[in-house]
């Protein structure tokens, strides 16, 4: 009942920020690790801290915005796709890439921000899928299964995790596993999943479909037409980028900012930009995103 | 039998146990495009029109491929997700889409099946990997060649990519027009398509992987390969042994039997391009292929590509037999091993049963007619005949040199002539009964025809500018006008006729600036302009091929040299008393007679100095003539010169200046204007009356006799000069040139030089008389311009001339 009070809370919380129209205050260009070009940023939850990559996904820097300073965290294959910060911001989940007879396989390892210690947490494995933060540690989807790698004990909580296997999308809670075809697809093709942060809705596109957020049953809640590389910015907004190609290149990308409820977009990248792969820190107002020339910049969010 | 029995037996067995093992593999595949849209590739070959989905489509084409390679290597274990397996508009995923889902689906390889367009004449493989050309150390954005992990990709990505092409490479069904490309997509893209960083498919991708071009689907015989699920099958099963090898999966322990069934002789009619070799023989659609050993049965699909597989066989000695009504059934043996195709062109044999006849022929007309000199003789048989043997029996009295060549897949036998028949000559055509088909029958009789030749065996140029020896062609802009006696065929003119340098390099003629046969029937005209301002003082060759030909074939034959010379036509002479700049002259009908539609106007797009030109306009009748009167007096004496710039229309028409001096009226000849192009003439005024002022009172254009294109006159004039006249003002100065007289002339020809001969050409280079002599009589030929060439001791010279 306690629980149910204060998400009703939350919500009224909510609700009364966004009667506000979302706008974008100012935008700064990281200054990346010997001005290189530099992709698919991730910002933390407070949004004071950024990971990014290369063009694809090798190695991963770590940028400090209120300094500027930027840290090496690896230069591995791999390392820079989909890294997390840890829920307490004290260390960074990241993986590792490696090829044997033509077979991809992944570890993951740990990188303590305090005193840059790198810890291996899983050794190489096929099938490393989505990582989530949990407790102390992450959890991770690794070919059938759902592993749990923390620091020390683990939790027994309930866990609330999304994934696909071969694009079909997995819903693990409470310890099940279910298999969600929200569209009916024939074939499925989810991408780009994600777990509302109160755990109670999913982020998806289906290929070749749009973009939806659905229930934790599979029931479609939102319809938000074309959006791709799509991240919630908090419970009332998502993020994400409505690109444009020609069948060979990408010819215009635009990152926008979407109220799910009234499907209001707000373009939060600038006229001129091809921008794309957003990544959100709500709580701050912040919103980052590569453009195709290499360069980051992290827009700062404002409801007036 | 047994052997069948055991042959069938092992197949059985190996198809059981499959020894390649793909298990835990996962391929993305993406078969390219989507949706019989407009951002699919629909190539149109008959049956189907434009649109049809039944046609070929570049989408359909990739998912049919898409579905073999998924259920090959489901079928070794491997796990695959195809980017879509419907073709809709909705399937045609966004770049973005297809990446994420290669990467989040956790493959190990992506691949993107496509063909390739090359203009409907090349057909090649082409892998479009991720990463760089290995030479290639430029910077992308997305791609560092200097991190080893981008190197990696690349060099991952190019290893297996190679692996694609070289096993596609051996297909032996098509016609290859080059070898295989294997190229990384940041410098492929960077140099041939100018983009910045490579195909957005494959960016952002971080597992190898690559764009797979398997072969030119405009090209049309493969267009129609592609049509056929066999042969789609055949990329996809390569696909898949590139696979087992890249992933060390182990060899497949069955091989396939693919081939192709056509005629051995007949080739393909098609008005499509076609590469030489396989491509251009017949496909026998409907032929029954059996597989002796196993007794399975293909029938050839109708789509003209003749293609049939036989699939995964245990290795093993096999036979082919191909079947079809009205051609001898063949045999063939083929020997299959694991883990290849063996490739069976073959080539069948018609039946032909019933003696060789010729059913038709030309030219074929009533001796009371006659053909053109230029014809070829054609036989038509009733069937194709055995080139050896045709060719022997063939002659033709009064004999001819030629050259014999067979068309419509040896249906037909063509005699060509080195050069243009005869005139007027009886010729006799024979094939003798010796000549014979491919199953050695022969004709039944000799056969023979006859016919005659028409008087006319070449075609002339009988007006050109500039004309032989011309050396006062204006160097800027300068126009090339050639005249023939009849209508040109224009397909070859572009080359055919040219212009020369003295080093006989070719002068670019300007492409735009030709026009064809603008003259009046049934003349026929080519004239054009260069891109390039020729060099005053330089000589220069105008060409005009043997090949250039009229309507009906008949060509020039001999090829033509004009040889000219550039000059700058702008005079330096002073003053300009009319630089045209105003409208100073008017039609004065008048002074006129037989002139119609006169007019005079400025110009400003054929000026040669200033803003304007005078243009002078009219059509006359036989012996008319029109005159156009200055709107202010210029006087002139005898004692000077009166220079002007012309700008001839080929007319050969007497430009004339008319002065009057009281009742005093004289016509002074400037020029004939049987040139085109700017040229300045300076006229000498020492036959007026001396110590006489005389006024310009007018310029007449008179119609020459023997010109039939002189009634429309287009003449520009540019800066009227007057000035001293040399000669008179200082007297005793020798020209060095000799002198030819009278010009015009009628009756004979005379030069002062001692001990000179003559020789008299048309002004397109044609000698039409040589006198070893100083005195040459002209009375009998045409009235015209020509050429005199004066050889005296000094040396050769030429001048013009007018014969009356």
């Amino acid at each position: 009942m306690k629980k149910i009070i204060l998400i009703l809370l939350i919500a009224a919380t909510g609700c009364s920020i966004h009667a506000q129209k979302p706008g974008i205050s100012r935008y700064n260009q990281v200054n990346t690790e010997g001005n290189k070009a530099a992709f698919f940023p991730v910002l933390n939850r407070t949004g004071d801290l950024l990971l990014y990559s290369s063009g694809v996904y090798s190695g991963l820097q770590l940028h400090e915005l209120a300094t500027q300073k930027n840290i090496t965290i690896s230069t591995e294959a791999g390392a820079g796709y989909e890294p997390i910060f840890d829920l307490t911001n004290n260390r960074i989940f990241y993986r590792y890439s490696t090829f044997e007879n033509g077979r991809k396989f992944d570890g993951m390892q740990s990188y303590e921000l305090k005193t840059g210690k790198t810890v291996p947490m899983l050794s190489p494995r096929r099938e490393l899928r989505q990582v989530r933060g949990y407790n102390n540690g992450f959890l991770v989807a690794a070919e059938k299964q759902l592993l749990k790698v923390t620091f020390g004990r683990t939790g027994n909580d309930d866990l609330y995790f999304v994934t696909t296997e071969d694009l079909k999308m997995v819903l693990v809670k409470e310890g099940r596993k279910h298999y969600l075809n929200p569209l009916q697809m024939d074939e499925s093709r989810y991408i780009w999943v994600s777990l509302s942060p109160d755990n109670n809705r999913i982020l998806f596109t289906a290929a070749g479909k749009g973009t939806f957020i659905c229930d934790l049953q599979g029931k479609i809640l939102h319809r938000l037409n074309y959006l791709n590389a799509p991240v919630w910015y908090d419970a009332n907004y998502v993020v994400g980028m409505n690109d444009k190609d020609d069948g060979h290149v990408v010819t215009a990308s635009t990152i926008e900012l979407v109220n799910i409820k009234t499907n209001e977009r707000t373009p939060v990248s600038r006229k001129g930009e091809i921008a794309m792969h957003p990544t959100a820190a709500g709580q701050a107002g912040k919103i980052a995103y590569h453009t195709t020339e290499g360069k980051i910049f992290v827009a700062e969010v404002v409801f007036k | 039998m047994k052997k069948h029995l055991i042959l069938i037996l092992l197949a059985s067995m190996v198809a059981a146990t499959s020894a390649q093992n793909l298990q835990g593999v996962k391929i993305y595949i993406n078969p390219g495009h989507g949706g019989y849209d407009s951002d699919d590739r629909n190539v149109v070959i008959a049956p189907y029109k434009s649109g049809d989905q039944a046609g070929f489509w570049e989408s359909k084409s990739n998912l049919d491929k898409g579905f073999a390679l998924r259920d090959l290597l489901q079928s070794a274990g491997a796990t695959v997700i195809m980017s879509r397996t419907t073709n809709t508009t909705a399937d045609d995923l966004p770049l973005s889409q297809i990446v994420a889902s290669a990467n989040q689906a956790g493959a190990d390889f992506m691949l993107s099946i496509h063909s390739n367009a090359g203009n409907g004449v090349a057909n090649h493989v082409l892998m479009l990997h991720v990463g760089l050309d290995p030479t290639d150390t430029q910077t992308y954005p997305t791609f560092n060649i200097t991190n080893p992990a981008h190197k990696q990709l690349s060099d991952d990505s190019r290893a297996i990519s190679t692996e694609i092409a070289k096993n596609l490479f051996t297909n032996e069904l098509t016609t290859w027009s080059s070898g295989y490309s294997v190229r990384g997509d940041k410098t492929f893209a960077r140099l041939s398509m100018n983009w910045s960083d490579g195909y957005g498919v494959l960016r952002g991708l971080y597992v190898p992987g690559v764009i797979s071009e398997g072969s030119m689907h405009d090209y049309i015989p493969e267009t129609y390969r592609l049509m056929n699920p066999e042969y789609k099958w055949l990329e996809a099963w390569n696909f898949y042994k590139s696979f087992c090898n890249y992933f060390n999966g182990g060899e497949i322990p069955t091989g396939n039997i693919a081939g192709a069934v056509r005629d051995s002789r007949i080739k393909l009619e098609s008005n499509y391009n076609k590469l030489k070799g396989r491509d251009e023989m017949l496909p026998l659609n409907g032929t029954t292929v059996t597989l002796v050993e196993t007794g399975e049965k293909h029938t050839v699909d109708s789509m003209q590509n003749g293609v049939f597989v036989f699939k995964n066989l245990a290795p093993g000695l096999y036979h082919v037999k191909t079947e079809k009504e009205g051609y001898y059934p063949l045999t063939q043996e083929i020997r299959v091993n694991k883990h290849a195709v063996s490739w069976i062109n073959l080539s069948m044999n018609r039946i032909r049963n019933t003696p060789p006849a010729i059913i038709n022929y030309s030219p074929k007309v009533a001796l009371t007619d006659s053909v053109d000199a230029s014809t070829s003789i054609l036989l038509e048989f009733n069937w194709d005949m055995d080139e050896a043997s045709t060719s022997a029996a063939f002659s033709i009295t009064p004999e001819v040199t030629g050259k014999i060549t067979f068309e419509d897949t040896q249906y037909k036998m063509r005699f060509t002539p080195d050069k243009p028949l005869e005139k007027s000559t009886l010729y006799t055509v024979k094939l003798a009964k010796t000549a014979s088909h491919p199953d050695n029958l022969s004709l039944v009789d000799d056969f023979s025809f006859r016919f005659v030749t028409k008087s006319r065996n070449r075609l002339a140029l009988v007006s050109s500018y500039p004309s032989v020896m011309h050396s006062k062609v204006h160097y800027n802009a300068p126009a090339f006008r050639l005249i023939f006696d009849k209508k040109l065929h224009t397909s070859n003119l572009q080359n055919s006729v040219t212009v020369l340098d003295s080093k006989r390099q070719t002068v670019s003629k300007n492409a735009r600036s030709v026009e064809n046969n603008k003259i009046m029937l049934p003349y026929g005209s080519t004239y054009f302009r260069l891109i390039d301002n020729l060099i005053p003082g330089e000589n220069y060759f105008l060409v005009v091929d043997g090949a250039v030909k009229d309507e009906v074939g008949v060509s020039v034959v001999e090829t033509i040299e004009i040889p000219f010379t550039a000059v700058d036509a702008v005079s330096g002479h002073q003053p300009v008393v009319d630089a045209f700049e105003s409208l100073s002259y008017s039609y004065d009908p008048q002074k006129s007679a037989g002139a119609a539609n006169a007019s005079a106007s400025l110009s400003s797009s054929a000026k040669l100095a200033g803003n304007s030109a005078l243009r002078l306009e009219a059509s006359l009748a036989d012996e008319g003539h029109v005159v156009f009167s200055p709107l202010a007096a210029l006087s002139y004496t005898n004692e000077e010169m009166a220079g002007i710039h012309v700008f001839g229309d080929m007319s050969a028409n007497a430009l004339e200046f008319e002065f009057t001096a009281g009742g005093d009226k004289r016509y002074v000849p400037i020029c004939t204007t049987g040139f085109f192009g700017w040229e300045f003439f300076e006229v000498d005024l020492s036959e007026l009356a001396p110590a006489t002022v005389y006024t310009l009172t007018g310029i007449r254009i008179r119609r020459s006799a023997g010109f039939e294109w002189g009634s429309a006159v287009d003449v520009y004039l540019d800066n009227l000069l007057k000035y001293d006249n040399p000669h008179s003002s200082i007297p005793g100065v020798e020209t060095t040139k000799p002198l030819v007289y009278p010009n015009p002339a009628s009756e004979w020809l005379k030069t002062d030089a001692d001990g000179a001969s003559l020789s008299l050409y048309t002004l397109t280079g044609q000698l039409i008389r040589t006198v070893a002599a100083p005195v040459m009589t002209t009375g009998d030929l045409p009235p015209g311009s020509y050429l005199i060439r004066i050889d005296a001791g000094a040396g050769a010279s030429y001048q013009k001339v007018i014969l009356h």
